[in-house]
């Protein structure tokens, strides 16, 4: 008996030992730290954590944290990546138990969801006077702002334009100073990079991937006039001719042979890798595939023009990114606020950002030697000043989702016969219910 | 067994095994690619050049592919000791001390399997977020240990049912104790039985992802599923480094195989040990 007695002690023993190696819990920011003037530099001690989503671009975020870190060795930020699919989760959970990193990197289009539910500190009062804000990137403060409350400053910025091959323009007798300018000019330079034969098309349209396709194929609807989401309950998605346009104008594409069968199966997992291949003569893609290309395809002579629309010279463009945020519970919000002050100054905009070639955050930093010595990065700029971000609380079940009504429409129109008026009926019934629950 | 039923059965068991190891074959190939072919589509199903620029990558990867081993081992270990440390007495105890309403006890105790742990984990993260035992390695097996207990209980249990209880009443003839019997008596011709559970923690622990990801908040205490997740993400959209994945499939395999084969002999007799009682 006295055995089993020990036996049972033992067991438990092992699990108090298991509690025992566990850590404690740091005391929050007090109250009168809270209104300490934000610096470019760390004002505390002590490691900082961050996280931030994969599948961004994570080597402009290690760029700037290494930055921060050089100049602040006292006070280095350890970046921890989350797989992007599990982040939202990550962090609704680690905010409900308290367990959450001092500052992080969010898909902007997920921050209103954040801001709405509480979740995120309100920095109004501590960043509002900032100059920077002025020129910051408008698509992400819109984003950033939640009931005239401001939640976040950007980290870094993808922008969509049209990427065209400017040796298969040639080729094909296209003009390559001269990128199309319409939906007409669009459909016309592919029949006749289509028609050069092989295994090359004229355009690229991601078939499965609706996070592809409000990146690129959004634009088109924007700049031909139309409106493509429900912001709110009783908000009217879809709305314009511009919709059934380009619908009609990719529907036509797919039906000339002017994409690549194997397009039909993209789900994003290889959209960044298409244009570096050197087999599509035009797609809508982002920034971060100037770098990418060139790194594929030393040799490929391409160029950057703005995502047309139905009209002649209209253009739009969809602003994504980061977002750097401080989730509630954050035990160092000065130092997380002096990182945003960081990001937004004039040095590392132009000696961290440009220098990468990566956009910079604010519209007054793009004239910079950097840039004025890469042509293309100037090209996809432009994009900025013509670019937005969709606003609204259900972007995920609306567009992002690969069930959601968004890439839905958008494969009927592709791949199907379907009435193009019943097909966007049924999306924009489902925009509307899925609204009117946020 | 004739020549010819011979034969016949050794073309089915080649099959099988082929279509078993064809993906594994694959993703090493996939990991041995040049980088830009490893991302081709179409794909190529043999590779047309041999580069280990994926292991490359993958061995500086974040922390380190040597701090991400070094957690998924350490969290295996934890486990299979803490396993161990739990379901032995547990079982000797069940199945050999007269305790009121064992039978019961023993059912409620498999009543864990019926649940799937998934739906169990915010409640457990709450709870181990309130005694410290997030972000940590130990945390994290004590996690893997609560999964694997109810098979483990249940094969030892069942195990230690199975040996004759002459050779338990010789022992108490001769004087021993409890533990010296379950020492002495019970655990050698259990050994393959100890042997499973050992491996089935290990192999829950290795693979497992999602608690992983759930209780650790920084990437130094990152494990090795979790890591190649998020490095299935790499790229900007969602984008996926395939050579540097399959590199990571690669590598994870390796240990569960090794260990599988090394203790194939014991595994097979203790799985049946415990399934016949």
């Amino acid at each position: 008996m006295r055995t089993r007695q020990r036996l049972s002690l033992l067991t438990v023993a092992a699990m108090i030992g298991v509690t025992g190696c566990s850590q404690g819990t740091e005391p929050t920011e007090s109250t009168a730290e809270q209104n300490v003037a934000a610096t470019t530099s760390c004002a505390g001690k002590g490691e900082l954590t961050m996280w931030e989503r994969s599948g961004g671009n994570k080597d402009m975020v290690d760029m700037l944290v290494a930055a921060w870190n050089t100049k602040n060795p006292d006070c280095k930020i350890a970046l921890t990546y989350i797989p992007h699919t599990e982040m939202v989760g990550k962090i609704a959970q680690g905010i409900a138990s308290g367990q959450v990193p001092d500052l992080m990197g969010m898909d902007l289009i997920y921050a209103p969801q954040f801001e709405k539910a509480g979740q995120l500190v309100d920095l109004t009062d501590r960043i509002r006077a900032w100059p920077e804000l002025a020129t910051a990137s408008s698509g992400h403060m819109t984003v950033a702002t939640y009931d005239q409350r401001l939640y976040g400053v950007p980290l870094y910025a993808d922008v969509s334009a049209l990427f065209y091959n400017k040796d298969l323009f040639k080729r094909a007798g296209l003009d390559p100073a001269e990128p199309p300018t319409s939906l007409s000019e669009l459909r016309s330079y592919a029949d006749k990079i289509t028609a050069l034969g092989g295994d090359v098309k004229g355009y690229y349209l991601p078939g499965n991937c609706a996070g592809c396709n409000i990146f690129t194929v959004g634009p088109l609807m924007w700049a031909s006039g139309a409106k493509i989401e429900a912001a709110g309950p009783g908000d009217e998605p879809l709305v314009g001719d511009g919709v059934k346009q380009v619908l009609q104008f990719e529907r036509d594409m797919v039906r000339a042979g002017n994409v690549h069968d194997g397009d039909r199966t993209e789900n994003g997992e290889t959209f960044h890798l298409q244009f570096g291949s050197g087999k599509v003569g035009m797609m809508g893609t982002g920034n971060f595939n100037i770098t990418l290309a060139r790194q594929q395809n030393p040799g490929m002579d391409f160029g950057i023009a703005l995502l047309p629309g139905v009209a002649p010279n209209s253009s739009a463009s969809f602003i994504g990114g980061d977002l750097v945020v401080v989730p509630k519970g954050s035990k160092r919000v000065n130092d997380a606020v002096n990182f945003m002050k960081f990001l937004l100054s004039d040095d590392v905009q132009v000696e961290v950002y440009a220098k990468a070639l990566n956009l910079t955050t604010r519209s007054d930093m793009v004239d910079n030697k950097y840039f004025q010595a890469e042509p293309l990065v100037q090209d996809v700029a432009k994009a900025l000043t013509v670019g937005r971000t969709p606003y609204t609380l259900t972007f995920f079940e609306q567009i992002n989702s690969p069930q959601g009504p968004w890439l839905k429409m958008l494969q009927r129109a592709y791949y199907s016969d379907d009435d193009l008026d019943a097909v966007i009926a049924d999306a924009k019934k489902e925009m509307k219910e899925i609204a009117a629950k946020s | 067994m004739t020549g010819r039923t011979g034969y016949l059965v050794g073309a089915v068991c080649v099959a099988i095994s082929t279509v078993m190891l064809l993906p594994l074959v694959y993703s090493m190939l996939a990991s041995i690619k040049p980088t830009a072919e490893a991302a081709a589509t179409p794909p190529t199903y043999l590779p047309h050049g041999v580069s280990l620029d994926s292991y490359r990558r993958l061995w500086d990867y974040q922390e380190g592919l040597l701090t991400y081993l070094g957690n998924s081992f350490g969290t295996a270990v934890l486990t299979i000791v803490f396993t161990l440390l739990l379901t032995v007495p547990a079982g000797y105890g069940l199945s050999r001390f007269p305790i009121p309403g064992r039978e019961v006890i023993f059912v409620v105790l498999l009543l864990a399997l019926i649940i799937p742990y998934q739906a169990l984990l915010t409640p457990m993260f709450l709870m181990f977020a309130k005694i410290g035992l997030t972000n940590s390695l130990v945390g994290l097996a004590v996690l893997h240990t609560s999964i694997q207990l109810p098979f483990s209980l249940y094969i030892l249990r069942n195990t230690f049912a199975a040996v004759p209880r002459e050779i338990e009443e010789a022992a108490v003839m001769d004087g021993a104790g409890s533990l010296q019997i379950l020492l002495r008596v019970f655990l050698p011709p259990t050994v393959p039985a100890v042997v499973t559970v050992t491996l089935f923690a290990f192999i829950t622990s290795w693979n497992e992802f999602l608690g992983a990801l759930v209780m650790m908040s920084s990437s130094a205490k990152f494990t090795l599923p979790v890591i190649l997740a998020t490095a299935r993400t790499e790229t900007s959209l969602g984008g996926t480094d395939w050579g540097m994945l399959q590199a990571g499939v690669t590598i994870s395999i390796i240990p569960c195989v090794l260990v599988y084969l090394l203790l194939q002999r014991y595994y097979m007799a203790g799985l049946m040990s415990g399934a016949v009682k």
